[in-house]
């Protein structure tokens, strides 16, 4: 869904308390270099404080992005600055307003939720009473608070995640990193998180860094997307610019797609054959459009009397992306 | 996204504008949960049983003094004199370092906790520091509080109190800095040992091996060289050596050759006939170039 202009000016004022600078996080040919693999190369953005979602295939580079922006790792050339911070030489201090949730399983298995959240507040330099409290308030914000006593080795996969977002949210960070924060979640526990991602950045004024490999996923609660490939960027800006592009309109057939693409072709829509998937681009995703487009459809699959199985709006993928104009 | 979800979650949130209490707050926490891990605090039966259990074990000497000493109707009766203390330990020393070293750092590691904690605004350095102060402080309670029971135990039993006391407290001063240099040397072993070796199983195995095993083979050098010039450079590469030289030096001891000590390590340590600030120089050595070690692992990582 496209986020409404209305949502976009609740965020700036939301924010506008958070960050003494515009920018929330800028890159100047940012590189990383790794022995035989270039991760980041020469990346240059900013980005305004908000909802952002980082995405790129697996191995484009986003959790090191992350990881210098935290300064846990050197970039091998280029800088990064974070609320207008250096993380190679004022990495303390990013730290301690940044919460970071990463990719993979980061979590002790024998010992309570409640009691590693509690540790990992004090790790961030809450004095320990409040650091009791907040922890309470987390796992009940996270929707844990009636299990946050149980051991984690013993929770799902979708209770870990919300731990790992707990532990980055305690001490109520400026700014979240979240790496692939929906990996490993069936639809309901995506749609639980990004709920709550939504809310932890529109309604608490955290700005959000989102990495995800699935565009479709998370743009609905960007505020803008920053896209990276090969550790080059592709694009960056606000979502609109993005949505624009790539709203497609799939439509599955039991039989003779061709026929239905070509008689879309001929009516003058882009449409191409996937197998059994008719793929017409929508042109836009503002939703007046794609419904008439696809009342449209649904006439003409009916007037070649086709056996319609399926009809989804679907996000662009990143080839989409890739494919674009630049 | 529905919203009745949401409003579950909404109860909770709230910005939070207390005091951020920085580093050196942070690094004392990690410290505390530390020293509590290691001890099984908050951890399974197990992991109490093993670290409650040494420490116990670490008791028996004195309490046995103690006990003997009250039964005994010997004056002076001495059946461990304090500078044999760490021989007769040794093996429960190792036991612990090598169980709760792995223990330490292995499991941050194998559970990839160590990206969470690096998140934190704390150095990679200050990790390795809280995790060997961690355990150096553990190893406080098998090396140091034994003394303690022994010199009050001793204090007590001592037919005129006041004179004992006035006569034996600079006892105090080797007691604590012999504790204190052999738990950071062992702890900084540990911990180096067990960043290095991956596996928890085989850090584990690792430091006891490497702490026994360079032991016996020194004395096997020692031995076997009849400590000539060589023989110095071998001890003063094994930790044990080092710390058990150290601790005589301390409580005033070497070049004597006790008796009472089956090991046979003072007779090593007493045979190279060094000054003794040599030993103690070289604990320090040893805890500085380890710390430092681990520390450079450290930085690599992540």
């Amino acid at each position: 869904m496209v986020v409404a202009p209305a949502m976009l000016s609740v965020v700036s004022g939301a924010d506008s308390g958070v960050a003494t600078s515009v920018e929330l996080v800028s890159l100047m040919g940012l590189t990383k270099q790794y022995p035989g693999v270039m991760a980041l190369n020469g990346l240059t953005t900013t980005v305004a404080p908000g909802v952002i979602g980082l995405i790129g295939a697996n191995g484009s580079g986003k959790s090191t992005l992350m990881k210098i922006l935290l300064g846990l790792i050197p970039a091998t050339s280029g800088s990064a600055r974070v609320f207008g911070l250096d993380p190679t030489t004022d990495g303390l201090k990013i730290r301690e307003l940044i919460g970071y949730m990463p990719e993979n399983d980061c979590l002790p298995t024998d010992m309570s939720a409640t009691h590693f959240v509690m540790h990992m507040a004090q790790m961030s330099g809450l004095p320990r009473e409040q650091a009791r409290e907040r922890t309470a308030e987390i796992m009940r914000h996270v929707g844990l608070f009636e299990e946050r006593y149980r051991h984690i080795g013993g929770y799902s996969t979708g209770m870990k995640q919300r731990v790992k977002l707990a532990q980055a949210l305690v001490h109520d960070p400026k700014l979240l990193f979240l790496d692939e924060p929906t990996n490993g979640l069936d639809p309901n526990g995506r749609d639980d998180m990004l709920a709550l991602i939504q809310r932890t950045g529109h309604v608490f004024g955290v700005s959000v860094i989102m990495s995800s490999h699935l565009l479709g996923e998370i743009e609905s609660v960007c505020d803008s997307l920053v896209v990276i490939d090969g550790g080059m960027l592709v694009q960056s800006g606000p979502v609109t610019d993005f949505t624009g592009l790539v709203g497609v309109l799939a439509v599955e057939v039991d039989r003779d797609s061709e026929a239905l693409a070509a008689r879309l072709v001929s009516m003058g829509y882009e449409a191409a054959v996937e197998g059994r998937l008719v793929a017409v681009e929508v042109g836009t995703s503002a939703d007046v459009d794609a419904q008439r487009i696809t009342g449209i459809v649904i006439g003409v699959v009916a007037e070649l009397g086709l056996p319609l199985v399926s009809l989804t709006r679907r996000r662009a993928s990143l080839t989409d992306i890739f494919r674009g104009p630049q | 996204m529905t919203d009745s979800r949401g409003e579950i979650y909404d109860l909770g949130y709230r910005n939070y504008d207390g005091p951020r209490l920085g580093r050196a707050y942070a690094v004392r926490s990690l410290v505390q949960m530390s020293v509590r891990n290691t001890f099984g605090l908050g951890r399974g039966p197990m992991a109490k049983f093993l670290a409650f259990g040494l420490t116990l074990l670490a008791f028996i000497p004195a309490i046995a003094q103690l006990v003997i000493g009250a039964v005994v109707p010997v004056e002076d009766f001495t059946f461990i004199a304090p500078e044999e203390f760490f021989g007769t330990i040794q093996v429960i020393l190792v036991l612990f370092v090598a169980a709760m070293a792995s223990e330490l750092v292995g499991n941050d590691r194998k559970n990839n906790t160590l990206v969470l904690y690096f998140s934190r605004p704390i150095e990679k350095e200050d990790y390795v520091l809280a995790k060997i102060g961690a355990l150096a402080i553990a190893l406080l309670a098998l090396t140091l509080l034994p003394q303690v029971l022994l010199f009050l135990g001793n204090w007590l039993g001592a037919g005129d109190g006041t004179e004992w006391i006035s006569d034996n407290w600079t006892e105090l001063f080797p007691i604590v800095g012999a504790a204190v240099l052999v738990s950071a040397q062992l702890a900084s072993f540990g911990i180096l040992v067990a960043a290095l070796v991956t596996k928890r199983a085989f850090a584990l195995v690792s430091v006891l091996g490497g702490l026994l095993v360079i032991w016996i083979a020194t004395e096997i050098v020692v031995e076997l060289t009849d400590a000539g010039a060589g023989a110095i450079t071998v001890v003063m590469l094994s930790p044990l050596h080092v710390a058990r030289g150290a601790t005589l030096v301390l409580f005033g001891a070497v070049p004597e050759v006790s008796p009472f000590d089956g090991s046979g390590g003072d007779m090593t340590v007493g045979a190279l006939d060094l000054p003794g600030f040599v030993w103690i120089v070289a604990i320090i050595v040893h805890i500085a170039i380890f710390t430092a070690l681990a520390i450079r692992k450290y930085q690599r990582s992540v």
